[in-house]
This record gives C-alpha cells, structure tokens and sequence, in this order.
C-alpha cells in the first residue's frame, strides 16, 4: 500500500500537461496560494539519473555531452492579491565567497544564453499557476566547465507609489559540461580552528575545498569530545549552505554554546555534500578574547565510508564461520554414529529407541 | 538417513548466504522512484509590498539634506521546497531614482541607493537562520548588479520575512521633488 502510495506521488510529480496548461481558480488553488504568497516558482521534473542527488529535486543539475540539448517543465503561481503579467527567461549567475550569487536583471552568461523559456510571458490571475518548460541546448563547441545560471519568473507588481517593485523567484542552473561520465564530486577538510565572535560565542571555522568537478553545499555537525574535565558537547549543526565552485576553498563555520569552556577539545566534524559525507578531527582551544580566530590546525581525515566496506565482508565471514561450525557438528555427530554402528548391538534397534541410547550415552559421558 | 539432512543443511546455508549477498547490493542501490515522492509541495515564492492598495512611499527629506532612510514594507520569502539543505539567497537591485527630466540634480543614481534587511523573521520552530548582508549604519549599496541582500540558511520548509531599510544619499544640490525608481526583489 505504501508502495502504491509512493508511485501515485511520483506519478503526480513527473507527469504535467505537455502544454503550457492553466490550472483552475478554484478554492483550492486560492488556498494554495495563501501558503505561498507572492510569485512562486517550482521545478516540476528532475532526472531519474540523478535521483540520489537531493539537489536535484531542487534546482536543474546536469551533466551533458557538447550539442545535447534537455528540457524541464516548472511550475510558476501567482499567490498575489493581483492579476500579474509574469516574464520568463534566464539570467546568468556565479558562486562568490562562497555564497550563490546571481546576476542582476537579465544580464547574461555563456550558460544562460543556451537556454530558453517556453512561453517566455505570462498572465496569470491571484491563485492562478501555469507550467512553462525551459530548454537547455549546449552547443556542440562548448568547452568543458560547470556553469550557473537561473531561470527567472519576474513581475511587476501593481502599485500606485513612486517606488515601483518587481519580484524575481528563480531555478538555479548548475550545468557541468564534458564527454564522458560526470565529474566527480569531493571536498578535503584541510584544517579546524577554534575561533570566538565578536558577541563571544565560540565558533569552530573548518576550512573545505572543493577538490571535484562539480559545484558542493555543504551541511553537517561538530562534536566536541575529551574536554576539560572529560566533558563532551554536541552535536552541533555547521552553519548550513555553503556553496564552493570546483577548486574553491571557504571556511564553514560551526557556533557553539557560550558556556563552553575553552579546551582543549577533540574537535570531531562530519560533512557531507548531497551523499558524500567527509569527516576530519583536529585538537582545539578557544582563544579567550572576542573576535579572534586561533591557528588553524591541521585536520586529519577520519575514514567513513570504510565502515560499510569493513562491516559487510565481516558479517559474510561470521556467517561462513557459523556454517563451518555447523558441519563440523554435523560431521562429529556423524562420525559418532558410524562408531555406534560398529559397536556390537543387537540390530533389531528402531532407530528411534537407537537415538534415545544414544541420547542417554552422551548424558552418561 | 543422516546424510540427506547434512546436504540440506549446506543448502540452505548456501541460500541463506546467497541470498544476503544480493540484498545488501539492492539496499545500496536504493529504491530509485520514492525519492521523488517527498518532492510535491509548493515551490520558492516571494511576495514584496503591493502598493495597489497602500502606495509604496519612502518618505519626505527636506532639500539640503544629506541622507533619506525609511523602511520599505514586509518582504516574504516562503520556501515550501522541504530540502535538507534548504538554503536561498535573496539579492536586490535598484534604477535610479529620478524627478522632473532626470538631470543630474534630478537624480539619485542608484549607487547612491543603500539596502539593509534588517534581521528578519522566521516562524517559529524552523531550523535555520536568515544572515542579512551589510548593517544598518553600513548598508549593502545596489549600485552593482545583483547585490546579495540576505540568505537563508537551515533545513526543512521555511518562511522569512524582513522591512528593508532604505537608504538614500542625496547631493547637496538634490532637486526638490517627487523621485520614483523601481526596486527589484530577486530569490533563488
């Protein structure tokens, strides 16, 4: 039943109108509409291949060969009070200090003028959403890179002030380009350090690079282990949404308790991009006075994935090792039995009478 | 008598193991389709003032003054995406604000005009946090294209609403009248 249940929503989530199709101004769309105010974008398809990579539900993340062309269909609502003419279309964007950074207007870059947006305008009505699909042809000479871009649904909203406003909600873009398979993604803990804020907070600063070919965000946790007096704090949650181009370095930061005493603590982080998880330990201490960052300290990496490689493999040998045992019993008992055989006993023994002497036999013994 | 027992034993130890085998395959291989059904709830939406009904003013500066700040109205951002990473950012851009025939003096370009967001709202229970960009006495200046205002930060659906603080620089020979420009709201 559950099963059914989840196939249904993904019947829902894939299968959408071929054409730009306008939903009804029902009641239930108008209430829709009041959980998400304002002009909404959602991306409606992602790619099966990618269907591990939570970001891809999220935002359009690819990898494609030179001249292939995709589309995806996203949906766009009206959750104003007001009918809104909404345009389409694809501005370019970058990753800056480590924050997703697009471009203003519809300034362009090489990736956001691969694609375009079908219909490219909108009327749309409060309550009212429509589906729109957005094509991204990568030309057959395009040089191998990862690129960003967004795909913007924009309004002006009505208004009868000098300051006009227009709204912009978007799909980010992360296309990587190449022949072959996509590149790989990884990222290196290089060091921790112990650091306090200006409000004197201490703060863990993990310095992450981005050693892959694709771009990361970065999630994770600290904990704090063999501090003064044996104490151990955490886990603390990493300041979330970091995003490294391939090759960047940023620090991700990790704010900790004010009440913390200042160390030395075994410093223990997991990080983890989409399903690759890093992890690094590093000895700290927290400088006394606010806003200081103390030296940053070399990390070691701790091995994770090894777990799975290890424990699988040693379950196998214990099953094997429980076999053995089995036989071996088996064979003892066996050999047992031969020897009984060749005891000089009336044959006339049923063999049930035969196993209940020998039952008593093996008590005796 | 004994001997069959003994072969199917062995048998069914070797099914039993064969059939671990490729269960641990499939567990790491993982269901493909059901993680696409979390995906259908809402989308990323921003609502910015709506001066239909209330027009969008940013107050009055006498001639000579030096600066203009007022707030401008609720921006909300409402993420009903349900990421474990859910972050955005939210960037802002400005044209310039003009009066009359837009001379000069007639004018505050638009690198003249400051943004802070103020420290923001989220609804209780999210996990997460908005960073605005710049502060009050240092505001982000959109003279750029597409200054990064703020960002969010956290996991799960979330919603965040702040009053920008405007903040105009007027020269000292700034022309008496009504300046209108536009201001653009962006989220992604």
């Amino acid at each position: 039943m559950r099963r059914l249940l989840a196939s249904l929503a993904v019947v829902g989530a894939f299968v959408v109108p071929a054409t730009p199709a306008y939903s009804a101004t029902g009641h239930a769309a108008a209430a829709a509409a009041n959980k998400h105010p304002g002009l909404g974008i959602q991306l409606l398809e992602a790619p099966t291949a990618l269907a591990n990579d939570p970001r891809a539900r999220l935002y359009i993340i690819d990898h494609l060969k030179p001249g292939v062309t995709i589309t995806r269909k996203m949906q766009v609502s009206d959750g104003t009070t007001s009918p809104l003419d909404v345009s389409l279309y694809a501005g370019g964007a970058e990753i800056k200090d480590g924050l997703w950074s697009p471009y203003d207007g519809n300034r362009p870059n090489e990736l956001s003028q691969w694609i375009s947006v079908q219909p490219s305008t909108l009327h749309l009505t409060p309550g009212q959403s429509a589906v729109v699909e957005a094509t991204v042809a990568v030309p057959a000479d395009a040089s191998a890179a990862e690129r960003y871009a967004v795909v913007w649904a924009a309004a002006s909203i009505p208004g009868k002030g000098p300051i006009h406003e227009v709204a912009r909600t978007g799909i980010r873009v992360y296309l990587s380009v190449g022949d072959g398979g996509a590149p790989p993604t990884d990222f290196g803990i290089d060091t921790l350090s112990g650091a306090r804020t200006n409000d004197g907070r201490p703060e863990v600063l993990a310095q992450v690079h981005n050693t892959g070919g694709r771009a990361i965000d970065i999630s994770g946790s600290l904990k704090l282990t063999d501090g003064p007096g044996g104490l151990t704090a955490g886990p603390f949650p990493a300041k979330l949404g970091t995003t490294l181009a391939p090759g960047e370095s940023e620090p991700v930061t990790v704010l900790l308790d004010k009440s913390l005493p200042a160390g030395p603590w075994n410093a223990r982080i997991v990080l983890q991009s989409d399903l690759l998880k890093r992890a690094a330990k590093a000895t700290i201490t927290f400088p006394s006075a606010a806003g200081i960052t103390g030296p940053p300290v070399a990390a070691k990496a701790v091995p994770l994935d090894r777990h799975r490689q290890l424990l699988v493999p040693l379950a196998v040998l214990l099953i094997v090792l429980a076999a053995l045992a089995l036989l071996l019993w088996l064979w003892r008992r066996r050999r047992r039995d031969e020897d009984d055989e060749r005891d000089p006993k009336p044959t006339s023994v049923v063999p049930a009478q035969r196993s209940a002497t020998d039952r008593l036999r093996a008590r005796s013994r | 008598m004994r001997k069959p027992l003994l072969v199917a034993m062995t048998t069914a130890m070797s099914v039993g193991l064969a059939a671990f085998i490729p269960v641990a395959a499939n567990a790491g291989a993982g269901d493909t389709p059901s993680t696409f059904s979390l995906t259908a709830s809402g989308g990323l939406s921003i609502s910015v003032p709506d001066g239909s009904v209330t027009p969008v003013n940013l107050g009055t500066a006498s001639t000579g003054s030096a600066s203009l700040s007022n707030s401008l109205g609720n921006v909300t951002v409402t993420d009903g995406r349900g990421a474990l990473d859910a972050g955005w950012t939210a960037a802002a851009s400005s044209t310039d604000f003009t009066t009359g025939t837009a001379t000069a003096d007639e004018t505050v370009t638009k690198a003249n005009v400051g943004y802070w967001a103020g420290v923001g709202t989220a609804q209780l229970g999210q996990v997460g946090a908005f960073t605005p960009q710049g502060t009050l006495l240092t505001p982000v200046s959109l003279a750029g294209t597409g200054a990064n205002i703020g960002a969010w930060l956290g996991t799960g659906n979330n919603t965040v609403t702040w009053n920008p603080k405007i903040t105009f620089t007027l020269l000292p020979a700034q022309v008496a009248g009504t300046y209108s420009g536009t201001i653009t709201h962006s989220v992604s």
